[in-house]
């Protein structure tokens, strides 16, 4: 409940306070975000399976947003597209976290 | 100190705490979520990491929404045109890449061939300036020493033996240590020789510089310099070798009043 929660505000947060991201680092937040959304659903996996740990779910919630803006941000000086990258093993893991989470929820 | 220690150590022991946790769960068993979950610091952890989050992605997608919203605000004509403008204006400056690109060889070509070209034009100017006498220059050759008690030598027999030494290959010649260039002349006044307008007195003294053996041989030919100076009266010629002379440069440069070059050379 405490992820949702923790959610829940920054959202009311955000909405109450109309933040603008600038243009320029627009790319570097969705980033972020898609980390994040993996880590967090990592931590929904993990405390289906009772193995939920905070600390580890904030190392990785944490590493995960800096190592993924650390290698679009290296893509960008090295003119490369490791966005893509980015995108395609977050987007593995974030599949893998669902598959895990839907087969505790409905058991197959 | 003490409390970064003391920190530390809990930290420490918190993990060691930890460790068995995961390890538990790796292996297949009954779940151990009494010990998996701890307590402390970390739920207001994840409720501040989930809330950055939460306001990340709203703000993002606010961020995203009111530029789209933007867009669509635009009739479609404009858009058309705000599309054409940047497609021009990335065309114009991929076009400007491959200009400056263009430039940048033409510019590393252009500058190496400077520098060949000026490398070989101060070796030119090295050669001329030997050439014209205008520096004074040092090496191997001989010295003709023309003792002339009588005046007996004239002018002709001095151009004859500079001639002779010139055709043996003499790179430059001095006489009593005044040196002569391309434009020197040797006349005759009152008795007296000039080169260039200064007198010459004897004994005389033609310094070449250029391969000695060469040189005597050119002045030695039968009927040549040498013979030509013993023939006359009271003259006493004599080459001497030497390893190392040293010519001084013309006083003044020769300075062309009508002559041009043609074409613009180096």
């Amino acid at each position: 409940m405490l992820p949702l929660l923790g959610l829940a505000i920054g959202a009311i947060v955000a909405v109450l306070l109309q933040p603008t991201v600038p243009q320029d680092l627009s790319r570097y937040v969705a980033m972020a975000v898609v980390a994040a959304l993996d880590a967090t659903l990592g931590g929904v996996r993990s405390s289906m399976e009772h193995t939920f740990n905070d600390r580890i779910f904030v190392i990785s919630f944490l590493s995960n947003a800096v190592v993924a803006i650390a290698l679009v941000w290296l893509g960008d000086q090295l003119s490369v597209d490791l966005v893509t990258a980015v995108v395609v093993a977050l987007g593995i893991r974030i599949f893998q976290n669902v598959a895990a989470i839907r087969r505790r929820v409905l058991g197959g | 100190m003490s409390a970064l220690g003391a920190e530390l150590g809990r930290l420490r022991r918190r993990w060691s705490r930890l460790r068995p946790a995961r390890r538990d769960a790796a292996t297949p068993g009954p779940p151990t979520s009494a010990r998996a979950r701890t307590f402390g610091s970390g739920p207001a952890l994840v409720v501040v990491a989930t809330a950055v989050v939460g306001f990340l992605l709203v703000s993002q997608l606010g961020t995203s929404q009111r530029f789209r919203q933007q867009l669509e605000a635009e009739s479609e004509e404009d858009l058309a045109r705000i599309l054409a403008s940047l497609t021009d204006e990335a065309d114009a400056l991929r076009d400007e890449i491959g200009d400056l690109k263009l430039q940048l060889v033409n510019l590393r070509n252009s500058s190496r061939e400077d520098g060949t070209a000026e490398r070989a034009a101060r070796e030119q100017l090295k050669a001329l300036s030997v050439l014209a006498g205008t520096v004074a220059v040092t090496g191997p050759g001989l010295n003709l020493v023309v003792d002339d008690p009588d005046r007996a030598v004239g002018y002709d027999v001095l151009i004859d033996a500079v001639q002779e030494l010139r055709d043996a290959g003499a790179e430059a010649v001095a006489i009593n240590d005044l040196r002569m260039g391309v434009a020197s002349s040797l006349a005759e006044r009152e008795d007296r020789i000039l080169l260039d307008g200064s007198p010459l007195s004897p004994p005389y003294r033609i310094t070449a510089i250029g391969q000695a053996t060469t040189l005597e041989g050119g002045l030695k030919i039968p009927g040549g310099v040498l013979d030509a100076l013993d023939a006359l009266r009271g003259v006493r010629a004599e080459v001497q070798r030497s390893a190392k002379l040293d010519l001084p440069a013309l006083s003044s440069a020769p300075a062309f009043k009508v002559a041009r070059p043609v074409g613009s050379g180096p």
